[in-house]
């Protein structure tokens, strides 16, 4: 096998081999970007809108823009509110491409920028994981990352989201890090500052980056392990970086006023000190004044944190923002801040979801981090403290397994190299030690710490032929497996974009629910152009950009209380909604209702958030008790309490339903509850439009009357109804009502 | 037919007769006396007006014969149109027992009440002579929903209002018109005396008025005559289309591409749209006003249809092709009922063989493609922009529009890697009937073969600059020291 050793070491193969990793490297990217092509649809349609405006307006004008199509009245100053780090990027490839001549349309690149951009992630892994071990790592962990579904997840064709350019961003910056780390390079330093200043303005994530350079900086020079080069790299990504994230208007100047970013100047300062401490040093070779100086950097330690903690209470500097603090706490959201706690992908995560999303990385990842321990270079140091600081947020929000996902996938390279290069090679050891116990790989491992004992020959292991091949199989197929478990997760779980769903008719054929566009295009073409839609704001970046309607809040959750008018709206009774609607415009109200095809994403599941969301801003007019039975069940049936049977909300999404069914067997299938024989009645609201499968219902508001009755009483005129007390009543709660 | 006032006294051209590079519309001017009545030089002897409202445009026929009662020769006979009805005149064409005759708009004095048609006969007719003409057009926009608002499920009731006698410049001696209507449901329809008998006599869904005695042409039309009948379509109006066509010889492909933005200009919905009562109803698939479906036969061969909208991939489309047949068959998101709009586009492709011949001097290419190919339901078009890129390098264009155009321009499409541009044809019309579907066009022009290899070329030398430039990038050194 001698053939093989010339292959992989001889230097006169050394362009076979570049040309194998660039052959391989392609491979992978080429799989990272087709696996991710089960199905496109574009979401969410806010960034590609942004982008179709950059494209048309220009890059100043997009700097300036103010949007007056989303929270009407209000509107938003999208320019200085948004990374637009993805906006520019997609922007900047429609450029060039035209410059090539090659007419592409703006959509195509917003659609396919995600998987081109997990090819590139695939590259930066190679990159960072080379770094850390060798090429052949390198070329596993990039594999890894290519298919892993976590990252999938957030990186399928269409999911045009801020991480799908911002991973790649996070491992090239990490890179570049580890490489000026190594070198004590000014200009990697610089690199990795420009790369991270592309990071700021691509996503909020950054603060990740923000963080965990300082952190690694901070444990080596704990670990003594301070040097020139140190102080070389994390002085010029500090300074250059934090120049650059400036330049950002959404972040401004936080870098040096919110805590977040204190500790990458505290870090900072600490070098000075430690980096002129090892100066004095240097001249002055004293046990005693090192000691001291010691105990010198460790009060200036305390004092500037104390003088921190000062400004963050005297206000100079911005306290923690709420969303940081439910990373320590996650119960501190659900209380205080309940918009942050009602988005699913904010949730703790299940442990089944790392299987889901990682699958035999997840058991090759602590074998990695033990590996880095075995090693403990100073990158493996960071490899560690990635891995540590990444699992606890990905165990925090769901969402954040996407950036524990490429150091699982670093570490399980690592890992699963080290066990290659042990077993696939044929050569037997000169030493020989006699029958090995047990195919063990776990016991393989530790004889093979050979760059930490490399003296030693004492190489403890199994030569047989037959064992390494048991190995050898047993990962095969491991990694076989693992490739098609990514294939299936992919294709079933991270394929259905949320907009679609898809179901299968009873002869195995697919069937596509398209409800949600069918009636975001109802609206797009058939109401006035300037129509005001009141919806949750889960759907408003569907509607800003499929229905190209005015909405009254979106995705972009910048305004509690605006949010907690419509949720107000929603959980009132119909004359308390009535003024709400007026005041704000509103031409049309949506709500998703999942009763009929048993979808259960809809928006009564939801409408506990809107309650509390309200409460939060309105705790007099709305409670959330009200809603639940005096059991404290939350019902929609007969036995629903009189706040929930009269909410606009339980009123639009059950109008006329009944008629569907036999009287008195309506059903709702979601929450397999048999609804009132009689349905709700609305005054205030006319039905416009209900989608095929009543997933989308549209209602218009009504003028006011006429006669400038109120709707109530206009209706029941209009049904021939005598003036009965019953509405007298109602007259007489409602002016009350109103004076609340 | 919006524009064509503004065309002041120009003379469109209206039939497919014309020869390719005249085409221009401003070559002929008529010099016409101010007086509003041609002389009368011709009588009808016989006129049969057929008026056919079965779609949701107005088709009328009229074949009569003409006798020239003047002295001399005669070769201009004028067909009065009233001034309001000149926009909703979609084409308007004559044909003699010789074939097909040129037609003009004639304009005497654009403020008069009547305008008029010029057809010039093939030959002039000799004195005392009688010949056989029928005439041909088709209005749009003349049938309105009465009532204007319909529930969902009632029935659509369209209203016509024309008149008793057909417009002619000249003396009728016998006439009467048959009116052809889609079913037998007409409610009302204008009731009149022809002496002692009832007028109209029915025969199923045909209505004759008349035969009517001698007619003078100032007696205009006669007595208003209005109809009101049951449509069980929906009245669908293309308010724009694009049809792009493109031609590529490297890929032996040529891809249709249409955006069409549709209404329905049907009987509006009363009351808002009832789920419930579409979902029942439409179990045992009554007549409706709205549209849910539209098929539009393609030529068989026809591969890779696509149906999108605005937001992307509609699900809910068929596509049926085998040897025989092509039919895509599509079903907008939403049923549209009357007033409201839908835009869509679909496109496929096809096998560039089929459609292109080298002409027999073996020196031009010869395209021949129908010119429009809409759905098989019966529509009306307001615009329509037909593109025609042809490859790269392709000179010396040639075509003939089959229908009269309100614009026509030659120019430079730049695509995927073009360096020279390619040739492009965009033609305007507006206004268009579906029946316009079977016309062809022809497109001839050079492409000599070298043009062929222009783009491999381009994408070689591209390639190769960029090895070149990388190779000589990675030999700069910038370390600062050794």
């Amino acid at each position: 096998m001698s053939s093989l050793e010339v292959l992989l070491k001889d230097e006169s193969t050394r362009n076979i081999r570049r040309l194998l990793k660039v052959v391989i490297l392609i491979t992978i990217a080429g799989a990272a970007v087709s696996s991710r092509l089960f199905s496109v649809i574009l979401d969410p349609w806010f960034n590609f809108r942004a982008s179709k405006y950059l494209v048309k307006n220009g890059f100043y004008n997009f700097w300036d823009w103010f949007d007056d199509r989303t929270w009407h009245p209000l509107g938003r100053v999208t320019g200085g509110t948004l990374y637009p780090g993805l906006m520019v990027t997609s922007g900047a490839i429609y450029h060039i491409l035209r410059m090539l001549s090659m007419p592409v349309d703006i959509r195509n690149i917003c659609v396919l920028l995600a998987p081109a951009f997990s090819g590139l992630t695939a590259l930066a892994t190679y990159l960072f994981t080379k770094e850390m071990k060798d090429e052949s790592a390198g070329l596993l962990a990039a594999a890894f990352i290519g298919i892993a579904p976590g990252y999938i997840s957030r990186s399928v064709a269409g999911s045009y989201d801020n991480e799908a350019i911002a991973i790649f961003l996070l491992m090239f910056t990490f890179y570049l890090w580890i490489k000026a780390l190594k070198d004590g390079s000014a200009f990697w330093g610089a690199l990795c500052a420009l790369f991270y200043f592309y990071m700021v303005a691509a996503w909020g994530g950054y603060v990740f980056i923000t963080n965990m350079i300082p952190l690694h900086a901070f444990v080596l020079v704990l670990m003594g392990r301070y040097s020139p080069r140190l102080y070389v790299a994390y002085t010029s990504w500090f300074a250059l970086g934090t120049l650059g994230s400036m330049q950002i208007p959404f972040v401004g100047f936080l870098p040096i006023r919110s805590s977040e970013h204190m500790a990458a100047l505290g870090v900072f300062g600490l070098l000075q000190i430690v980096g002129f401490v090892e100066f004095v040093r240097d001249q002055v070779p004293s046990r005693q004044f090192k000691t001291l100086l010691k105990a010198l950097i460790f009060i200036v330690f305390a004092l500037s944190s104390a003088v921190l903690v000062l400004l963050t209470v005297s206000g100079v500097i911005a306290p923690w923002s709420g969303r940081f603090y439910s990373l320590w706490d996650t119960g501190y959201a659900k209380i205080h801040i309940p918009i942050i706690a009602s988005v699913s992908e904010h949730q703790p995560t299940a442990w089944p979801a790392f299987f889901f999303d990682l699958e035999m990385l997840i058991w090759l990842f602590p074998a990695g981090i033990y590996m880095c321990f075995s090693t403990l270079q100073d990158q493996h140091v960071f490899v560690i403290i990635y891995g540590i600081m990444a699992s606890y947020f990905a165990g925090v929000m769901v969402r954040l397994m996407l950036t524990l996902t490429p150091v699982v996938c670093v570490s399980a390279a690592i890992a699963l190299s080290n066990i290659l290069d042990v077993y696939l090679s044929i050569k037997t050891p000169a030493a020989p030690t006699a029958g090995a116990p047990s195919v063990n790989e776990r016991k393989e491992k530790k004889p093979r710490v050979n760059i930490l004992s490399a003296g030693k020959d004492s190489i403890v292991g199994v030569y047989s032929k037959a064992s390494k091949i048991a190995v050898i199989a047993a990962f095969s197929i491991y990694l076989f497996v693992f490739v098609l478990h990514c294939t299936w997760v992919t294709s079933n779980a991270y394929s259905s974009p949320s907009v679609v769903l898809a179901s299968r008719m009873p002869d195995g054929s697919q069937h596509i629910i398209d409800d949600y566009r069918e009636a975001y295009y109802w609206l797009r073409k058939n109401t006035p152009d300037d129509a005001k839609i009141m919806s949750w704001w889960d759907y408003g970046y569907q509607i800003g950009g499929m229905a190209d309607r005015t909405t009254l809040v979106d995705n972009n959750t910048w305004n509690n209380t605006h949010i907690a008018t419509v949720g107000k709206a929603m959980s009132a009774r119909e004359e308390v909604a009535y003024p709400i609607l007026r005041q704000h415009d509103v031409d049309y109200v949506l709500v998703i209702f999942g009763g009929l095809l048993g979808y259960s994403g809809d928006d009564i599941n939801k409408f506990l958030w809107m309650i509390r969301i309200a409460e939060g801003v309105w705790p007099d007019e709305v409670k959330e008790r009200d809603f639940f039975t005096p059991h404290g069940e939350y019902r929609v049936d007969d036995g629903a309490t009189d706040t929930m049977k009269n909410s606009l909300m339980y009123k639009m999404s059950y109008y006329n339903y009944q008629s569907l069914f036999p009287a008195g067997q309506a059903q709702d299938r979601v929450r397999n509850a048999k609804l009132p024989a009689v349905g709700p009645t609305l005054s205030i609201l006319d039905e416009a439009f209900t989608s095929e499968n009543w997933i989308v219902r549209i209602y218009k508001v009504k003028d006011l009357d006429n006669l400038g009755r109120d709707h109530l009483s206009a209706a029941a005129f209009d049904a021939g109804k005598k003036k009965s007390k019953r509405t007298k009543a109602n007259k007489g709660s409602q002016r009350k009502l109103r004076v609340v | 037919m919006r524009s064509l006032r503004n065309w002041g006294a120009l003379l469109l051209p209206l039939t497919s007769l014309f020869s390719l590079s005249s085409c221009s519309s401003a070559d002929s001017t008529l010099a016409l006396p101010k007086d509003p009545t041609p002389p009368q030089v011709f009588k009808n002897s016989n006129l049969l007006r057929t008026i056919d409202i079965t779609k949701p445009y107005v088709r009328e026929t009229i074949a009569m014969v003409i006798d020239n009662i003047s002295k001399e020769p005669q070769a201009e006979y004028y067909v009065p149109i009233p001034k309001g009805i000149v926009e909703n005149i979609s084409y308007l064409e004559a044909r003699g027992e010789d074939g097909p005759h040129v037609v003009n708009l004639a304009v005497f004095n654009p403020e008069s009440e009547t305008q008029y048609y010029r057809v010039l006969l093939n030959a002039p007719l000799l004195a005392g002579k009688s010949t056989r003409l029928w005439i041909t057009l088709a209005q749009t926009d003349r049938l309105t929903p009465v009532p204007a608002l319909i529930g969902q499920t009632e029935k659509q009731f369209l209203q016509w209002t024309g008149f008793q006698y057909a417009a002619s410049a000249y003396v009728t001696e016998k006439q009467k018109t048959k009116i052809k209507f889609p079913n037998n449901e007409v409610p009302d329809y204008t009731v009149l005396k022809n002496g002692e008998s009832d007028d109209p006599t029915k025969a199923g869904s045909w209505y004759t008025y008349g035969p009517y005695k001698t007619v003078k042409p100032d007696q205009k039309g006669g007595k208003a005559i209005t109809l009101r009948f049951e449509y069980t379509s929906p009245v669908i109006k293309m308010t724009r289309m694009e049809r792009h066509i493109e031609v590529s010889h490297w890929g032996g492909n040529i891809a249709f591409e249409e955006r069409y933005w549709m209404t329905n200009l049907g009987a509006k919905l009363k009351d808002t749209f009832s789920r419930v009562q579409w979902a029942s109803t439409n179990y045992y698939n009554p007549p409706t006003s709205a549209i849910k479906q539209l098929t539009f036969p393609l030529i068989p061969g026809a591969q890779d249809a696509y149906f999108t909208d605005e937001i992307g991939n509609v699900s809910t489309s068929h596509f049926r092709s085998n040897i025989r047949e092509a039919h895509l068959e599509l079903k907008p998101r939403y049923p549209v009922f009357g007033g409201w709009n839908y835009s869509f586009v679909v496109g496929w492709n096809h096998d560039l063989k089929n459609f292109l011949r080298v002409s027999q001097d073996g020196e031009r290419y010869v395209l021949k493609i129908p010119f429009l190919e809409g759905p098989k339901d019966s529509v009306t078009y307001d615009e329509i922009e037909i593109t025609i890129v042809l490859p790269e390098g392709a000179t010396d264009v040639k075509y003939s529009p089959p229908i009269t155009l309100v614009s026509q321009e030659e120019y430079l499409h730049y695509t995927f890697m073009d360096t020279l541009g390619r040739a492009a044809i965009k033609m305007k019309a507006v206004n268009v009937v579906d029946e316009q579907h079977k016309k062809e066009l022809i497109v001839t022009y050079r492409y000599p073969t070298m043009a062929l290899y222009r783009k491999p070329f381009v994408i070689f030398t591209g390639v190769l600059t960029l090895f070149t430039f990388s190779w000589l990038v990675s030999k700069i050194d910038l370390r600062i020291g050794k």
